[in-house]
């Protein structure tokens, strides 16, 4: 997962840093927090379970997603390739 | 904006009628073998504004990563988005397999079904949502 994770913000942040990390780590807590909502409807789990695997979801993913930005740097090649292809 | 919705409404039909075939036809079986772990028919009926708001926020959230990070990528970067976020969420499947008694085949073909179901998410998310620059250039 965190392999994976990684890879995302590398691709999704070149450069950009913490807070465009913690972005990308929010919304995928969000993403994940979908099928949470669908196990609350089909497993008999409690309301308080749900919350706590939502909030858990999205505090892990938006603290990895910082951190990832914070230390992830492209090599300059990369970073030259992104900027080329968004003009 | 036109685009984000058009993109969040083709992937969230897709979503519901995959969810339903994948689910409901295809692992039914595989469900009944163990009763136990799953509320039954009545209470799911009740609860089933859950699935439908749960599906809502994957599409949702999967729409603003590839518009905020990815568009302009198309069709490849979109599955390369739905690739990724399903092999991270193998990963957390395989963290639930540790500690709830679910079938390891059901982890499997869950699975794989996640995995063909983001990759046709990505591929209509990429294929439909253009960025605004894009489109008025």
């Amino acid at each position: 997962m965190a392999f994976f994770f990684t890879l995302l913000c590398a691709r999704y942040v070149p450069g950009g840093g913490a807070g465009a990390g913690a972005m990308l780590g929010f919304l995928v807590g969000l993403v994940y927090a979908g099928p949470h909502l669908i196990s609350f409807a089909v497993q008999p789990l409690t309301f308080k379970i749900l919350c706590g695997w939502i909030a858990g979801a999205v505090i892990q993913f938006t603290i990895a997603g910082a951190v990832v930005g914070a230390i992830y740097k492209p090599a300059a090649g990369h970073l030259m390739y992104v900027k080329e292809r968004s003009r | 904006m036109k685009r984000f919705i058009l993109a969040f409404i083709a992937a969230y039909i897709f979503l519901f009628v995959w969810g339903w075939l994948l689910n409901g036809v295809l692992l039914k079986d595989l469900y009944a073998e163990t009763p136990n772990l799953w509320r039954s028919q009545s209470e799911m009926a009740g609860l089933f504004h859950w699935i439908v708001i749960g599906q809502a926020l994957v599409v949702f959230s999967f729409v603003m990563i590839y518009a905020s990070g990815f568009a302009g990528g198309g069709v490849l970067a979109g599955i390369r988005l739905g690739v990724l976020l399903e092999l991270a969420a193998i990963g957390m499947r395989l963290g639930f397999y540790a500690v709830q008694p679910i079938p390891g085949r059901l982890i499997l073909y869950g699975s794989i079904g996640g995995l063909i179901e983001m990759v046709i998410v990505g591929a209509m998310v990429g294929a439909i949502y253009k960025p605004a620059s894009a489109g008025t250039s």
